[in-house]
């Protein structure tokens, strides 16, 4: 156990740490906008958590450069998937009111 | 050191419990998605156990396809089901007291198992297969056993897919909607599906050292082709093209297997080629196999029939 | 009780729990559903099995493998089949006495 041990375990259960903070907004919130907001920005920084600590355990360039690829690509593709959700809601909620 | 392997047995409990509760929401909860959405989460908590149990490359398959592709399938059916304004059927059509009935023999063979798997012995085949892998032409044992040793069984798996296939294509009935462009999906679109085409590429090639092979770039291909069909509603694909794409995996994996009876037996790659004749069946595989994932997704053919029109 | 037990447990409980359920279920995709438990639990077994030993059985790996290929194209048939069903005549169960 070195210090970069213990500076990944550190991250990584930050990282946790994030993940439980977005899961309690998504079952405490009360409407879906709210849970949502939670659930993405949450999610996000603690995954990028989790990917400094394991890149610091894997040690190579190569490995951090992969993991930090699919950190971005999970950004994207869940930045996206909110705005897909939240913009049909939105919709939803406009046909309702005429 | 004793702490190491208390947490790590502290771990495998929690995955158990984890898939066991998933599988319960998946069984018994009383809103249909949200069983699916159990499904698709226990999908890739077994992944994390496969790998966990160090099988690598059924991880990298059960997370693109026992969550990915049937995922999508599965979501797909629900909103068909869901656009006709009649709330999912929850019930169970059992009476209460017959299923305290089906408990006992549930009971039994969670016990079963559990006893089965203690008294086992340990197979050893895995190191006869790695003493053999030489002739093999690949180094990964799994990609070795799939695509040499039981040959056979990849084969008949890939007929299978292509009756799936088939059937659907036949059966099914393609339900493609114009709807209002999304330039956000549009965009990650565009941006993922080149990368996946790329990772079914690396998938591919990387099976023969290292865990990959043909199903799971097969996978990641249909995965990418889904996605196009999800962003643009559009599938342009012909007949010609349908068939030649399916059919194209088992011809080339029999016709080569036919001709090594000249050589020595069937499906009995000789061990100077072996590594070459490998690596094209496994693209014809990849090929045939996201050819029939797509269409199986897509739930029919994207083609007009005769006598018929496509809404 | 070896390292592998909470495996054999969770392949046992998750096969039952999809027994139960496909008996139980009436609706035709909560019954896919149910079919694919009981798959899972198979493979978990089957996986825990490939595990005992000095190292990874690859014949098991390669089972399982070949399992989950086969085991969603038929999901995915059985998605259609039901689809079709259930455009052609409302079905949504699979009981004799349901709605026509």
């Amino acid at each position: 156990m070195n210090v970069l041990d213990i500076v990944a375990a550190v991250l990584m259960l930050t990282g946790l740490v994030f993940f439980s903070a977005g899961t309690a907004g998504l079952l405490r919130f009360g409407d879906t906008f709210g849970r949502m907001h939670a659930l993405t920005k949450a999610d996000n920084v603690g995954l990028g958590l989790l990917v400094t600590g394991l890149a610091l355990i894997d040690g190579s360039v190569r490995g951090a450069v992969e993991l930090m690829l699919i950190w971005l690509l999970v950004m994207f593709s869940g930045a996206t998937a909110c705005y897909l959700i939240a913009n049909r809601l939105t919709r939803e909620m406009h046909d309702g009111r005429d | 050191m004793a702490g190491i392997e208390l947490g790590a047995a502290a771990f495998d409990w929690l995955l158990a419990t984890m898939i066991v509760v998933l599988a319960a929401l998946a069984a018994f909860a009383r809103v249909l998605l949200t069983a699916i959405a159990g499904l698709i989460a226990l999908g890739l908590v077994l992944a994390i156990a496969w790998a966990r149990l160090g099988a690598v490359d059924v991880a990298i398959a059960e997370a693109v396809l026992g969550s990915g592709v049937l995922g999508g399938m599965l979501l797909k059916a629900w909103s068909g089901f869901a656009a006709s304004a009649v709330d999912d059927d929850a019930s169970m059509h059992v009476a209460p007291g017959a299923l305290v009935l089906l408990a006992l023999p549930a009971v039994l063979i969670a016990i079963g198992t559990v006893y089965a798997g203690h008294s086992a012995d340990a197979l050893g085949i895995g190191d006869a297969a790695r003493a053999a892998i030489g002739a093999t032409g690949v180094s990964h044992p799994v990609t070795a056993v799939l695509l040499d040793y039981r040959a056979l069984d990849t084969l008949m798996e890939l007929a299978v897919l292509l009756v799936a296939a088939l059937a659907a294509l036949s059966i099914g009935r393609i339900r493609l909607r114009a709807r209002a462009p999304e330039p956000a999906l549009e965009a990650l679109l565009r941006l993922v599906v080149p990368l996946l085409i790329l990772v079914a590429g690396v998938l591919l090639w990387r099976g023969a050292h290292a865990p990959g092979g043909a199903f799971h770039a097969g996978a990641a291909l249909a995965a990418a082709a889904i996605l196009v069909l999800l962003g643009w509603q559009q599938l342009a694909i012909g007949r010609a093209l349908a068939f030649a794409g399916l059919a194209l995996g088992v011809t080339v994996f029999s016709v080569l297997g036919a001709l090594m009876l000249a050589l020595g037996g069937l499906l009995d790659w000789p061990a100077e080629h072996a590594g070459s004749l490998i690596l094209v069946v496994e693209i014809a595989a990849t090929i045939s196999i996201a050819f029939a994932l797509l269409l199986l997704f897509a739930g029919g053919a994207p083609w007009p029939r005769a006598g018929e029109d496509q809404r | 009780m070896s390292a592998l037990t909470p495996y054999w447990l969770a392949a046992g409980i998750v096969f039952a729990i999809g027994f139960v359920a496909l008996i139980a279920s009436a609706h035709g995709l909560r019954k896919v559903l149910a079919v694919s438990l009981m798959t899972n639990g198979a493979f978990i077994f089957l996986v825990a099995t490939g595990t005992r030993g000095e190292s990874p059985d690859p014949l098991t790996h390669a089972l399982v493998l070949t399992g989950i290929v086969i085991s969603v194209s038929a999901t995915a048939l059985a998605l259609v089949l039901m689809r079709r069903l259930h455009e052609a005549w409302g079905v949504r169960t699979l009981d004799e006495d349901s709605e026509q």
